[in-house]
């Protein structure tokens, strides 16, 4: 492989709400179609908007930096971040630091899950009819989209919404 | 560079870096030797005996705990001859004596074909506790040390600082969750958690309003760096999901 | 178990108890799920003749065990009950995400039994079952009342719950899940209302297992390609819903307006799928599972404006063409009344036009209806809609549905109905196999029992011409035998334009582990849809009423494509009974039944 990384597109105007990826997520996963399990999860509104939410892989991961034991470290190669669930030791401080919600501890298996974008083959974007979510290089156009998509949560975060 | 040495486990030979415990050596070929104190976040303490193997060093042939052993030079290790399996069930046995309603311990002694105890050493109290000290390191490891050893032989315990409600405690309950035989009891009743004799408010999400962690908790995400809010991590998913849909 | 759940949830509304029981295994290879396993069990259990308002009979809501998987389309449930429209066995299928949740909780299928002294709802939790008082939701529409009930039990949880129509025993009631997914028709909305029960709440954080992961992702793989390389499925439905049959179906000469007098709507354009994608459509949408989207989420403007999902080709049509209403906003705003209140939206439509037609010949006029019923009137259409949920004024007669109403007037030719059910969208004079399948479907006047259209307009899978009855009795039997299986299955409808038997044998054996032919497949389908016949003969109806209102069989169309043309159905009919493996009365000789191992429900 080069060295090229890449991301999850996601692309809510795309999304028709089927929830395909986190069926796919799960199975892969949990070796069942199990939603709440899944790593991604489909938030659907009113007027059809759906919004599938998943790891945002963060440059400077707050779970990693909440992290005492290393089970979660920001691959610098993949810029993935990676769970050893071996060295978890369910202090839940990850599930708390991120941000977005994007970890859940899951106490009968004792391992917090997230986005590990399959190991380099997501299968949510292998499945989702719509391409909606896409597995795309990092590149200079993406990481510009990424980036306004990024200034524009900002700003309406800015605003005060609920 | 560092040095790497061949070693062989049960006639399979791997080279691991100098200093590697025996327990991870042999992880690496996949040979699985069983543990009760060993957890991969923490420092190795050698306390529940379980993971004994046989070691031949420098022509002297001896059981050694693996977790703790390091490869220092050339060796062979041996984890199922006689003499371990005698080991393991020895200790097995032990630990049984102090714990005889720990699952894991039964489902070990099953396993291993444990003859039942002598009555006269099944003990009448319900201590789960087999004294490994995950939990002690646990809780060191996330900064904490609230937990140490007290006593010795049969009176040896684990117990908080002056065996009070533990000052530092987070109530995260980490310690419960590397306990390998659910020896460490959490109760959670509305807005209260107990661990450890502490009772701990629940910070109620502002958002659904579920009590989801403690203040202490959070306190702590917030000295690592971290900005923390006061709404639980299912709500802040659903959150974030909103904001992203007003862009 | 692999592909079901293995659970059976058994709720008496009388008695206030909650049981649970393992799935019949049984019967669930023979029947697979949804329509079919469910309506064996209500065969099995309730007796044909029983008062379809009243406390014996039974609301099944069924899953199929592709239901909740990643299956091709396979987010579907049927809701299973006698329907009090027309007595016969309705398992009313619906989309959205509701289906998935009753088996990520646990469950196969749940029953409702008896009836509850007030009003209720249930809440089930994964394994938690609650009986929960109702009181303060009676009255509320469907999305207050969603909204309500998502608040006070898990935001997470989905909810299939009846309006005020249901409540008030309108007999084309729907029962309506996440806001806007219908189980329509036959009324079993006024059977939920008629048990007390408002609403069913469910959460499920489980999953579904399946046997064989590698051999269900074949199969899978194998059927989407086909539903993305067909441009039905991948280009016509995503880009105009079901109404990109609109401008077809007219063009063929075959959409009824004015109540069936025409069948050719000149202003057909202004309410088309084309229109709407132009005008009105905010999102396209699938339901759980769906790799089509043909679902709409649309905006009516001026003063019409409101906002909400569908409609369906066959609403635009009965809001539409048959109201003779060009204004699409008017029909969007009647749908999205319609998914609020709780209301089939076909029979809605063809009852107002009903109206309209008595109203036009001066059999009523507006001292009765209290408002101008004419043709074109997208106001009174409006009002009548909400007057209808509430039984309010005239609207307490086109609760009734059509065929009721134009026989309170002497008049019940005017109804457009078989079995007393409306019969949507497509004129079988000049499509003739839908003819027969509106005549021959078990559950009355209804196009998604054997959808003839895909082959006699669409060319799917081959092309057939719609003039002539060649061949059709043949082809429906096939499109009826696989449209139960499928149903069963969890699948939707829609795929089959796509994708056949043999695809969704494979998703189902590897799904289930249990091995299912094409064959097998074809042969549950024919199982459930003879079991079927025998439930509606055995409460009441015969061979006479395997027929269409005489317009169609007698009245050639007057204008467009078609003029001149009537319904060959009598020609049809024998080779279809023959095919069928049925007397000539219409009824599965015993050596059918052996065949198909229901000779135990002889009639």
């Amino acid at each position: 492989m080069d060295n090229a990384r890449k991301l999850l597109m996601i692309a809510p105007e795309k999304c028709i709400s089927c929830g395909t990826c986190e069926l796919a997520c799960s199975l892969a996963h949990e070796g069942e179609f199990r939603p709440s399990k899944s790593r991604i999860t489909v938030y659907r509104f009113e007027m059809g908007v759906t919004i599938p939410m998943t790891c945002f892989q963060c440059d400077s991961p707050a779970c990693v930096a909440a992290c005492r034991t290393s089970a979660l470290v920001k691959n610098t190669e993949s810029g993935v971040v990676t769970i050893n669930s071996e060295k978890c030791i369910g202090c839940r401080m990850c599930e708390m630091a991120c941000p977005f919600g994007n970890i859940a501890y899951n106490a009968v298996t004792k391992t917090p899950m997230k986005c590990d974008l399959c190991g380099g083959d997501p299968e949510c974007a292998k499945y989702c009819p719509t391409h909606a979510i896409e597995y795309v290089p990092a590149d200079a156009a993406v990481s510009k989209k990424k980036y306004e998509f990024s200034a524009k949560m900002a700003a309406a975060i800015g605003e005060g919404n609920k | 560079m560092t040095e790497l040495i061949e070693i062989t486990i049960d006639g399979r030979k791997v080279a691991v870096e100098k200093g590697t415990k025996i327990l991870s050596a042999a992880k690496e070929l996949g040979i699985e030797i069983p543990t009760l104190c060993h957890h991969e976040a923490l420092p190795p303490d050698g306390n529940c005996r379980l993971c004994q193997v046989e070691v031949v060093e420098r022509g002297k042939r001896k059981l050694a705990v693996s977790c703790m052993y390091p490869v220092r030079g050339p060796m062979e290790v041996f984890t199922n001859t006689e003499r371990v399996m005698d080991a393991r069930r020895s200790v097995i046995r032990l630990h049984l004596n102090r714990c005889p309603q720990a699952t894991i311990l039964q489902d070990l002694a099953r396993e291993y074909g444990v003859e039942p105890l002598d009555e006269r050493f099944v003990a009448e109290h319900d201590d789960l506790c087999i004294r490994c000290g995950r939990c002690v390191r646990a809780c060191a490891a996330l900064g904490n040390n609230c937990l140490g050893f007290a006593g010795r032989g049969w009176d040896r315990t684990i117990i908080p600082p002056f065996d009070e409600p533990p000052v530092g405690c987070l109530g995260c309950a980490a310690c419960a969750e590397v306990c390998p035989t659910g020896a460490i009891k959490v109760r959670e009743e509305g807005n209260i958690r107990e661990i450890w004799g502490r009772e701990f408010r629940l910070v109620r999400c502002t958002s659904c309003g579920e009590y989801f962690a403690t203040k202490e908790q959070l306190e702590k995400v917030d000295s690592c760096g971290v900005e923390v809010s006061e709404i639980c991590p299912h709500c802040r998913k659903r959150d974030e999901a909103k904001r992203m849909k007003i862009s | 178990m692999n592909g079901w759940t293995g659970t059976v949830l058994r709720i008496n509304l009388t008695e206030g108890t909650v049981q649970k029981e393992p799935l019949r295994t049984d019967d669930a290879n023979e029947y697979i799920g949804g329509r079919g396993l469910g309506s064996k069990y209500f065969m099995d259990e309730v007796d044909p003749k029983i008062d379809a308002l009243g406390p014996g009979n039974k609301l099944i809501y069924a899953t199929g065990p592709l239901t909740g998987t990643m299956g091709v389309s396979t987010g579907r449930h049927d809701i299973i009950a006698k329907g009090p429209l027309n007595d016969t066995l309705a398992a009313s299928n619906s989309g959205g995400y509701f289906g998935p949740e009753i088996k990520y909780a646990g469950y196969d299928m749940i029953i409702f039994e008896g009836k509850s002294e007030k009003p209720v709802y249930v809440f089930i939790n994964n394994g938690s079952v609650e009986i929960r008082d109702a009181s303060h939701l009676w009255g509320k529409n469907v999305p207050d009342t969603t909204d309500i009930l998502l608040t006070e039990t898990d935001a997470d949880a989905k909810v299939s719950c009846i309006g005020p129509a249901g409540e008030n025993l309108v007999l084309f009631a729907a029962i309506i899940n996440d806001k806007h997914r219908a189980a329509g028709r036959t009324g079993i909305g006024a059977v939920m209302g008629s048990k007390n029960l408002k609403a069913l709440v469910v959460r499920g954080t489980g999953g579904v297992k399946i046997a064989d992961k590698a051999g269900f992702l074949k199969a899978i793989q194998d059927g989407r390609a086909k539903i993305f390389a067909n441009p039905v499925t991948s280009g016509g439905l995503p880009a105009f819903g079901t109404n990109v049959l609109v401008n077809i179906i007219n063009e063929v000469g075959g959409l009824p307006t004015h109540n069936w007098q025409e069948s050719y709507d000149p202003d057909a354009e202004k309410i088309s799928g084309e229109t709407q994608a132009k005008e009105n459509l905010s999102h396209g949408k699938g339901c759980a599972g769906c790799v089509i989207g043909c679902g709409r989420v649309e905006k009516a403007h001026g003063k019409f404006a409101s906002s909400g999902e569908g409609p369906e080709y066959e609403t635009t049509w009965a809001f539409g063409s048959d109201c003779g209403v060009s204004d699409v906003n008017a029909v969007l705003k009647a749908n999205f009344l319609c998914n609020e209140l709780g209301l089939d939206t076909i029979t809605m439509g063809s009852t107002i036009a009903c109206a309209m037609e008595l109203n036009q010949r001066g059999f009523i006029d507006s001292t009765i209806t209290g408002t101008d019923l004419r043709f074109g009137n997208a106001d009174a259409m409006v009002e009548m809609v909400e007057a209808t949920a509430y039984r309010k004024g005239f609207g307490n007669n086109l609760a009734e549905g059509s065929y009721r109403l134009a026989d309170s007037y002497g008049h019940a030719e005017l109804s457009m109905t078989v079995k007393k059910q409306e019969m949507p969208a497509y004129d079988p004079r000049a499509i003739q196999g839908i003819g027969l399948e509106y005549a021959t479907s078990n559950r009355g006047g209804c196009h998604v029992r054997g959808y003839t259209i895909s082959p006699e307009v669409l060319g799917l899978p081959m092309k057939m011409d719609p003039a002539t009855t060649e061949g059709k009795p043949q082809i429906l039997k096939v499109f009826q035998d696989l449209t139960a299986a499928l149903s069963a299955s969890g699948t939707c409808l829609f795929t089959s334009f796509a994708i056949g038997g043999d695809d969704i044998a494979a998703e189902l054996t590897a799904a289930t582990g249990v091995t299912y032919t094409a064959d097998d497949f074809m042969k549950i389908g024919e199982r459930i849809y003879n079991l079927e016949r025998l439930f509606i003969m055995k409460a009441g109806y015969t061979k006479v009423d395997d027929t269409l209102p005489p317009r169609l069989l007698n009245d050639p169309i007057h204008a467009g494509p078609s003029k001149g043309t009537v319904s060959h159905l009598t020609e049809m009919m024998p080779v279809y009974y023959e095919e069928r493996g049925w007397d000539e009365d219409g009824i599965p000789t015993m050596e059918k039944l052996e065949e198909l191992g229901l000779s135990a429900y002889a009639l």
